[in-house]
This record gives C-alpha cells, structure tokens and sequence, in this order.
C-alpha cells in the first residue's frame, strides 16, 4: 500500500464547491485518471481518500491537501500532467509525494494563513491598523457558539489567532493576512475573528462582504509551522 | 445593486449555478451560432438526473454551430436574490440571459413542473404567453412525454415536439438557421409544421360544446396536418448515445452513469403510459451497451451504472449483459444497479452478481393488492412470484425490500386494499420462515402507495380519478389496518394527485388556469413545501373552469379527447377494447410473445414485437 500526498489548489468558480462535493469530484477524478486505488472492504466498497482542513463554501485556497491510498506506486509528475484534463477548472493539483507516516493529514494540520477582505465605513487605515494592534492586545477573546448538543459554550480564542495584519486599503476594502491555529488541536476561522474586530473597534464592517482565500496550511515542528509535504 | 456572482455567498448550494461541471461544453459564442437552451423546470438537482437531457445536451453540442446551454429553475433563495437584485434567468454555461438564445426547448416530464416553466421565462424576460412574443424573442418548444398532451400548454409553447427529439431537433433547428436570414416569426412557425413531429398548436382552433367537451378542432389551413405523428428512433444500435455524461457537482438524484439498454416496452400494463407512448420495443445490442457502458465510465469516473430502460429484466440477454459488465468493473469496484425488479421471473443470479460489488437495496412493484384488480391492469404478477422472490430475496441475505402499489385504479374496492395489508404481513412472515445460517437482520418492507392518475394514452383514458375524499378515506383505511410494525407505510397527498389528473387530461382552457395561478404564486408543485392547493383552486374559480370536469368525469368512446389529434402509433381502438378487457379482468398478454393489435407495428413496424420483420 501507498499513500499518495497531493497538494492541490482550489479557485475561481470551484471555491463554491462544498467539501462532501470535493471529495466526490476527486474519486471520480482518480478514476478518471485510472489509479489504482485501495478500497475499504464491506458491502459498500468505496476508495481510501483523505483530507487535510476542510474549506467553507466560498474560501478559495492555493494550499489544499488530499491523500490517497494505491496499491502501486505510479509517476506523480505523470498524475500532475494527466490531471489538468481531468480536474475541473479552478482545482488543480501543485506538487505530490508520498509518504509512509501513517498519521492522517487531519491531524498533522496546525496552522494556516489567510487573505481576507471585508468592506469597511472607514478607510483610514492607520486608524484601523492602530486598532488592529489593540485588538491583538487583549488577553482574552471570548467566543461564544453552539456545540453538537446546540447547547452554549463559551471560550478564549486568543489563543488561537496568531497574528492579524491590516495589509492595505484597496477599492474601499479593507484587506486583511491572517495566521491561524487549524486542525484538531484548535482552529478558527478568519470570518469569526472578523466578527470580534467589527465588535471590538469603532469602525464597522460589512461583514456579508467577507472574502477568505487561504494562502498556505502547515504542520507543527516544535511549535513551529511546516509546510505539509515536508512533514 | 450585487453581481450574479456575489449571490453565490448568500444561498444554499451554490454549486447549482456555477457550471464547470467535467463534460460541460463551453464553446466560443461565434456568429451564425444557433444558441439553443435547454430547459429543465425544476432544480438542478433534479434535472441533472434526466437521461434525455444528457443525450439531447451532447448530441446537439456535436454540432460545431450549436450551443446548448443548460437552464434549471433557480431554487427558492436564489430566485429571491435574483429578483432583487434584477438579475435575469440565466444559462449555467455561460450566464448568458435566456432572453438571447434563440431557442428555449423545456422538456415536460411531470405536470406539476408547468408552474416552474412560467416562472423561468418570467425570470428571464421572456413573455410567458406565446402571442405576446416578439420578433426577437426566442422560440419557446417543449417536448417529452407530458408534451404528448400538449394542450395545457397551448398558450405558452410556440411549438411542441412529439416523440423523440434526436433528428427532429436538429431538424428544426436547421430550419430555424435557414429562416434567420430574413426572420419572420409566423412564417418560421408555419414552416416548422412541415417537419414530421412539430405541432403549432396557435396554428389551430378548437370549438367547444356547451358543456364544456370538445366539438371541433381544426387546422387553421388544409395544408397543416390533421394529425401530428411522433418521432422516434427506429434503430437504437445506430442511434445517438452519448460517450460522456456531464458529472455533476452536487448530489444529484441519479448520481450515476446511465446506459440506455432498449426504449419501450411490451408488458402492456393498462396504467402506464410510458408503456404505450413509448412503443415499439427497440433493443441495443450486448456489444452496443457494454461499449458504451465503459466509454462513459472512463469519461466519467462514475461509480455506478445504471441499466435504463422501462424494464430492464425484460432485456433478452440481460444475463450475458451483466455478467460482462460486473466482470469489466469488478476490479474497479464500479456497482451495476438495475432500476425495476419484476416480481415474475425474478433474476436471482443476476441480482447475485450485482451484490458481489455493491449491495443495494431492492424495489419491486405490484401495484395492485389482489390478483383481481392486478388482472385489471394487466399486471400479470401472481402470489406465487411474489413468495418465490421474496424466499429468495431474504435468503440472499437482503432484509430491506421496497414495495409500489396505487390506490384508486379502477374497480378497486376494499378488499383490493386488504390485499395490499395482506403483502406486506406476507413478506414479513416469510423472513421470519428464511433460517439463516448468519445473524438475520430485522426485516424492514417499505410499502408506499400512491394514488392512480389516469393518463393520456392509456386504456383507463376515459376514466374518472377517485376524488379526494375516497382517496384520504383509503389511505385512512390503510394506515388503520397497517398494524404491522415492521411495515413503513408511505402514501402520497391526495391534494397533488388531483391537481396532476386535471392537467394530464386537460384541454387549452387550463393555459389559462395555469398562468393565474402561477401569476398568484404557484410554483415548485411538486414540492410539498411550496405546494399550495387553495391558490389553485382559486385560479380554477377565477376562471371559470372545474378541475372536475378533466379528473372525475366519465368520457364516453365517441368524445373528441383533448390529445386526439397526436398519433403515438397505438390506435384509439386498441386502447378502448384494452378498456373493455380490464373491466372484464382479461388479461392480455406480453407483446413479444406475439402482436396484441396495438397498431404500431403498420404505424412504424420494426420493432421487436413486429412480427412481419422478424426472420
């Protein structure tokens, strides 16, 4: 058995594409370039495929990751070259190894980085980077949302944001890089630290008008983030 | 104002609208190009599951100066935010407004749609009634098996194609190029009468009697046809199919590559009209169908095949068929499904050889409780089959079964409905009989009932529906007697099956009905979240015609019917005395062991149950 790690980027039209869509499109994606797949046994057999972070409807990514389990090895330059008449437009895959970990991609993803624009009532943007910094500045974030049970639960996520840029001001939108916790050992995503900020400082944003491109998703070394194929 | 494409962060599913999808065409719009739209009137969902569309979408983008783009009805959300934003109806390819295309073709799979064709041209700047269309306008055609009543759609469609689209289209649309050099609309639509299949329907006029039937319908010259003749595809082997299927993005209902493997069917059971509309049997070849089969699969990347067909265990060589197909997807886990089982001459091993790569679930249907009333309709399935298959069913290991029946077919009494409780107790027991050498499962027996619509085409034609009371006093009665805790009990609102019988049998006067109600806010009928029964009776009253006088009225031999002046091959008087036979419980029987008289084989001939062409 092989585990075939793929990095692969999801833009344009295909950001609307759902997760539980994604993974349908990359089965019959594989089958389409006829790789031998591993399947799982049972009534219902069905090809060994995994994924890093899930993206929301929307985001568009340059750093997504799937991994898919053969039973022979095959050229990955060659997958890379076949694919681009296979994928739908807008996915595409970047680079591939393979890796012997038997670790699953969700849980060595820790960190990712965003762009993300919103629509603001006020583009001074010294004024909103000074406010960004105080953002930054508390000790305490709290978050307040709905668990499985739809019961309240409320908790620091300081924590989990890094760091937060106001990189520019461009056609009256604010535009923001976000560094990320993601991943099973905590995540957050940019729209909830959006609405904190809008909550937080004096200006308001539009926050419908919310854009999220992911920019890269990396592992943990040592506290320190990695990029996912050299893990 | 926000753009089509900000709207896509507002709604639910938005992979609906954005097109992409792997074996959709995006073609370069270039000069000359006939721009043709295809019109599903429901959501995508729902109309990417549709074969025809898939096989008419690639047959007519094989033409280099085609364009077929797909239109769905946006859902709810959408159609809001559009609206609101003004943004007009447009194609999933390339969000081209539909007002811009030349021809807007919807195909007319269930009654309840029409609502959903109204509201789509609406949506898209197109006038809803054909005689307020403009010169450039685009023609708006309908077709597929409602359009075999057109009627109900007169004041809407500029044309109607009967039968089956694969030549008459490009037909038509060779016409529509030709005609484009010095455009006149009337004389297009006059013109487009001469092709075999097409009916103008504002080409003629209809008189009535006074109460209410029909007393004339006449062509408005001597040249135009009396009677308009369907189309169809005489050699399947030779006929279009498609080597790849759009694969969509989301969870379609038919989730799966479809391989069409005959078109007909001989059984004759008196209800169904797609068994007469649809004849003569035309069957692909062993070899055309896995050929085909495995050139959509490696253009697909599905992993499942359907078999298609009214009734694919009827196929002579279905054993040799699946098992070459099973041996060609073994490897690659890719599952062969069939979508009707018969309960007589159940293909245990072919069921066998399906369930060695996916196990799914099994469907049969025997429509009628007792074997009296399943003689009426010339179902031809007796108890017998029914324990055999399920003995053999249980003792394979299956545990879920579902089971089809219908209220309200003609003569049905109580005792009919006794005999569907009387099934499902059956099936039952007989599981708890199977000894299992594995830990059985539970048994679980879907029942779903719905309610009989009698349709055009059909021996019961001149039959009057149940009213809505006999039919909620039998589903009463049903889930009384349905004590049985391991029987799921499903039947269908009356509400619907009463407004779906007053527009499969209607006349022209229900154009009017239809865009009232419409105009009120009806639409997504078929959807019992938006279904509203009271708008719609409203719009009959406003109007002034009575649902009744379509779905409970006994018509009598004589009476000019609303669709009399559409030959499907199978004559009036064929169906009349099918008519007598049912009443009397004679059973007629499968027209490949022999003509029945149907009058499609002097009508067409050919087909498998054409016995002069056999050698």
């Amino acid at each position: 058995m092989y585990r075939l790690r793929l990095k692969f980027q999801k833009v344009d039209q295909l950001k609307f594409v759902s997760h539980l869509e994604l993974m349908r499109v990359m089965e019959r994606t594989f089958r389409r370039l006829e790789l031998p797949l591993k399947f799982t046994q049972g009534f219902n057999p069905h090809p060994k495929i995994s994924y890093a972070a899930p993206l929301s409807v929307g985001v568009s990514s340059d750093s997504e990751y799937v991994d898919v389990e053969l039973v022979e090895k095959v050229n990955i330059d060659q997958v890379i070259t076949d694919s681009a008449n296979e994928l739908p437009s807008g996915l595409k895959f970047l680079d591939g190894k393979y890796v012997e970990t038997k670790k699953s991609l969700m849980s060595i993803t820790a960190y990712s980085t965003y762009a993300v624009q919103v629509k603001s009532d006020s583009l001074d943007e010294a004024f909103c980077k000074k406010q960004v910094e105080s953002f930054l500045k508390q000790e305490e974030i709290m978050h307040t949302k709905l668990n499985k049970k739809k019961k309240e639960v409320t908790k620091n996520i300081r924590e989990l944001i890094l760091d937060v840029q106001l990189l520019t001001i461009q056609d009256e939108k604010l535009i923001f890089k976000m560094f990320l916790k993601t991943g099973s050992e905590g995540n957050i995503k940019p729209e909830v630290v959006l609405t904190h900020l809008d909550g937080f400082a004096p200006f308001k944003m539009d926050l419908k008008s919310i854009r999220t491109h992911r920019l890269a998703l990396f592992g943990d070394k040592d506290g320190k983030p990695v990029d996912i194929l050299e893990m | 104002m926000k753009t089509y494409e900000d709207l896509f962060y507002e709604i639910e599913k938005p992979s609906r609208y954005i097109g992409q999808e792997i074996n959709s065409y995006n073609k370069e719009v270039t000069e000359g190009m006939t721009r043709f739209g295809f019109g599903f009137p429901d959501v995508y969902e729902v109309g990417m599951s549709h074969l025809g569309m898939h096989i008419l979408y690639n047959l007519m983008n094989n033409e280099e100066d085609i364009y077929c783009e797909r239109i769905f009805a946006p859902w709810m959300d959408m159609e809001e935010a559009m609206r609101a934003n003004e943004i007009p109806l447009m194609t999933v390819e390339s969000r081209t407004p539909i007002s811009e295309l030349d021809i807007l073709g919807f195909t007319l799979q269930y009654e309840l749609s029409y609502t959903n064709i109204l509201n789509m041209l609406d949506l898209g700047d197109v006038p809803v009634r054909a005689k307020d269309r403009k010169e450039n306008d685009p023609i708006v055609l309908a077709g597929g098996p409602c359009a075999y009543n057109p009627e109900p759609l007169a004041s809407v469609m500029d044309l109607f194609v009967m039968g089956e689209g694969e030549e008459v289209l490009l037909e038509l649309i060779a016409l529509y190029k030709k005609c484009k050099e010095n455009w006149n609309r009337k004389e297009f639509l006059e013109k487009a009468t001469e092709i075999e299949g097409i009916y103008v329907p504002s080409l003629y006029d209809v008189t009535y009697h006074e109460d209410g039937r029909i007393k004339s319908f006449e062509p408005q010259k001597e040249t135009l046809p009396r009677t308009i003749k369907k189309r169809i595809m005489m050699d399947m082997n030779e006929a279009y199919y498609p080597e790849k299927f759009i694969v969509p993005f989301s969870d379609v209902v038919h989730d799966r590559a479809m391989v069409e493997i005959f078109r007909g069917c001989t059984r004759g059971c008196r209800f169904c009209q797609a068994g007469m509309i649809y004849r003569p049997i035309r069957e692909k070849t062993v070899q055309t169908i896995t050929e085909s089969a495995q050139t959509i699969l490696k253009n697909t990347g599905y992993e499942e095949l359907s078999l298609t067909s009214l009734s694919t265990c009827d196929f002579p060589d279905i054993e040799k068929l699946v098992y070459a197909l099973v041996a060609a997807n073994e490897d690659d886990k890719i599952g062969v499904s069939l979508p009707s089982l018969r309960l007589d001459g159940f293909p245990s091993e072919i069921v066998q050889e399906i369930q060695k790569i996916r196990k799914t679930g099994l469907t049969f249907a025997p429509e009628a409780g007792t074997q009296r009333l399943r003689d009426v309709i010339n179902k031809g399935v007796n108890e017998e089959d029914l324990e055999k298959t399920m003995q053999e069913i249980f003792g394979l290991g299956w545990s879920r079964v579902k089971l089809y029946f219908m209220m309200g077919l003609p003569t049905e009494t109580f005792e009919d409905l006794d005999g569907i409780v009387d099934i499902g107790n059956k099936v039952t027991h007989i599981h708890k009989q199977i000894k299992h050498l594995e830990k059985k499962k539970p048994v679980t027996v879907t029942t779903s009932v719905s309610c009989f619509v009698p349709k055009p085409f059909t021996p019961f034609q001149w039959e009057p529906q149940d009213t809505m009371e006999q039919l909620k006093e039998k589903q009463a009665y049903l889930r009384k007697h349905i004590t049985n805790k391991k029987i799921k009990f499903n039947y269908h609102d009356s509400k619907t099956s009463y407004l779906e019988g007053a527009f499969a049998r209607g006349d022209r006067k229900l154009s009017a009905v239809l865009i009232r109600a419409w105009e009120l806010g009806c639409k997504f009928d078929g959807w019992d979240e938006f279904f509203n029964f009271d708008l719609w009776m409203q719009a009959f009253e406003e109007c002034g015609v009575k649902p009744e006088f379509y779905n409970q009225r006994v018509r009598e031999y004589d009476e000019i019917l609303p669709w009399d002046h559409v030959d499907v091959g199978v004559t009036k008087e064929y169906l009349y005395k099918e008519r007598e036979r049912a009443l009397n419980a004679d059973l007629t029987h499968d027209c490949r062991t022999g003509c029945t008289g149907c009058g499609i084989t002097s009508a067409f001939g050919g087909g498998v149950c054409d016995v002069s062409t056999q050698a």
